[in-house]
């Protein structure tokens, strides 16, 4: 109780640290669901949504706590008492959650508790080692792939339904339904909530890092969305796939190919946007803008990713991402060395993209006559409704001096969703094409 | 100064659907709130309220009858309380206008504590 005259709240309020309540929704998430079993992911999603706001209605009157990550051990493990209560008697026949458990969680909260070094150290340990787990449960195979975005953007990186839905442009209601999908299917097929050992780790990585680009990319790829929300997804992938690394039996060449492809690229994201927010092209980047601290993590991940066999796609976006990095400004870039990387890409991989961007490499080599079929074949195939392949078709028409074509494709592009900084960029070239200007550098 | 005592009411449910950084970004602004008053020395107690909806008690006709809150059926809870000091309802209100629980379309009743004359404690 207060005292009379005794101020509740402290006069200077504890500032929070950034992202505490998103890291600690992951981290707690990912415990419970380590005592609970994976098919128990939305009790433990649940408890620790109550455990939230718990404290959303009382640290405004007793004040933020002086350790609140220990406040939401403490509330979210007695909340979790409660559930396995509840669910123990309601399903006693069942026998999945019992009383073993309640006693798992009193260790749990204890250890968290503890204030020895060596002990926190141990609890450190775990919570990464709960973490990769629960990335390797939500990327799993018997998810659908978009399923699985969803799934690891909520549970790994404490989302929020909303702020996935406006980072993936769904709707609301698609996303509640693909994580909805996710937790019965994980429920359904017994996944077990573990790191795969063996022959199964080296597929279920593939899956996990093919999840993380995703994410990476919906952040960096298109400028659509707000930057706020791309921002953070270019640092929640980073986060998961430097997690992966850090561990010895996981930092697999490719898991440090893509590490270094998204510090490589990530380095560019501030010096994407101009002043109003326009788009800028790599040509029209201030360099000085580029994070030197990104770009150097970025090479220390590619010397790692580079020293055994193994040369997946990763290994050669990186290996692009590294040679415009080392390019001291755009016009000194190798697009000799580039344009060898997207060679062996679109051997490896095959896909449209690759060969979209092979073809611009090689229109900077050689020209824009040296690409433009190419490319008329792709956007008129396989990449018909990717904006950025009619609008790549644009400028190497107009290059070519083919002015007619270029509006056609300029008119393709435009027609396609894109963001409001493309949009803009796409109408503006098409203008200056409209009126007869000479092109634009490509 | 006279005292006012805020009483907050707002809808739990409303917490369902809440991000991890919603939640964040409520309590760092009920952190500002309350540190602006704090600084001004004008809360003289704030808490919580439990969870229930607590008793209300009746003795009509010598017979204690206790019974659930009034809120039972409504959606809304008294979530808390304050007691600050501001010159007037006029002042209380505009210590409110930016009050947090506005934010999640919670709603704060102002009453101004009677000291009858008395000089406030």
């Amino acid at each position: 109780m207060t005292e009379a005259g005794e101020a509740a709240v402290p006069g200077e309020p504890r500032q929070l640290v950034e992202h505490l309540f998103r890291r600690q929704h992951a981290r707690l998430v990912a415990r419970l669901t380590a005592i609970f079993g994976a098919r128990h992911l939305e009790l433990a999603e649940d408890v620790v949504q109550e455990a939230l706001a718990r404290a959303l209605a009382s640290w405004p009157f007793q004040g933020v706590p002086d350790d609140p990550e220990a406040w939401l051990v403490r509330v979210a493990k007695n909340l979790a008492l409660d559930a396995l209560r509840q669910h123990a008697s309601a399903r006693r026949e069942a026998g999945e959650l019992d009383e073993g458990r309640a006693h798992e969680l009193e260790l749990w909260a204890e250890r968290a508790a503890s204030r020895d070094p060596a002990r926190a150290a141990e609890v450190e340990e775990e919570l990464v080692d709960d973490a990769l787990r629960l990335v390797f449960t939500a990327c799993h195979p018997a998810l659908a792939l978009e399923d699985r975005v969803a799934l690891t953007l909520k549970v790994s990186c404490g989302f929020g339904t909303q702020e996935i839905a406006r980072a993936l442009l769904a709707s609301e209601a698609a996303i509640a339904q693909r994580l909805l999908r996710a937790k019965r299917r994980l429920e359904e097929q017994a996944v077990s909530f573990d790191v795969p050992a063996g022959p199964e780790l080296a597929r279920r990585l593939d899956g996990v890092l093919e999840v993380l680009y995703l994410v990476f990319n919906e952040g960096y790829g298109a400028t659509r969305g707000q930057s706020l929300v791309r921002r953070e997804l270019v640092e929640e992938g980073v986060r998961l796939a430097e997690l992966l690394l850090a561990r010895p039996e996981l930092a697999r060449p490719e898991v440090a190919a893509l590490c270094a492809l998204f510090r490589l690229q990530g380095a560019r994201l501030a010096a994407r946007t101009g002043e109003a927010g326009e788009l800028l092209t790599l040509g029209q980047q201030d360099r000085a803008r580029w994070d030197r601290t990104w770009i150097a993590h970025g090479l220390s991940h590619f010397e790692r990713s580079i020293a055994g066999p193994r040369r997946s796609a990763w290994h050669l976006e990186a290996a692009i991402a590294l040679e415009h990095a080392r390019a001291p400004s755009y016009a000194a870039t190798d697009w000799g060395v580039i344009l060898r990387h997207y060679d062996a890409l679109v051997e490896l991989t095959g896909s449209a993209t690759a060969r979209l961007n092979r073809a611009v490499a090689r229109a900077k080599l050689h020209g824009p006559a040296a690409a433009l079929e190419e490319v008329a074949q792709l956007a008129a195939g396989e990449l018909a409704d990717y904006a950025q392949a009619h609008a790549t078709l644009a400028r190497l028409a107009w290059s070519a001096g083919d002015t007619a074509r270029a509006l056609t494709s300029f008119a393709r592009a435009l027609a396609l969703p894109l963001s409001d900084p493309e949009q803009h960029f796409l109408a503006d070239l098409r203008d200056r094409c409209r009126r007869g200007e000479p092109a634009a550098s490509f | 100064m006279p005292h006012y005592m805020l009483l907050l009411r707002e809808d739990p449910k409303v917490f369902q659907d809440f991000s991890p950084e919603r939640f964040q970004q409520l309590i760092e602004a009920f952190g500002a709130w309350s540190a602006k008053l704090g600084k001004e020395n004008r809360i003289l107690a704030g808490h919580k309220l439990t969870d229930d909806t607590g008793r209300v008690l009746t003795k009509p006709a010598g017979k204690l009858l206790t019974k659930d809150g009034p809120y039972v059926e409504t959606k809304e809870v008294m979530g808390g309380y304050y007691v600050i000091k501001a010159d007037s309802y006029e002042h209380a209100i505009e210590l409110c206008r930016e009050h947090p629980t506005f934010l999640y379309n919670g709603t704060v009743e102002i009453r101004q504590v009677d000291y009858m004359g008395q000089p406030e404690p």
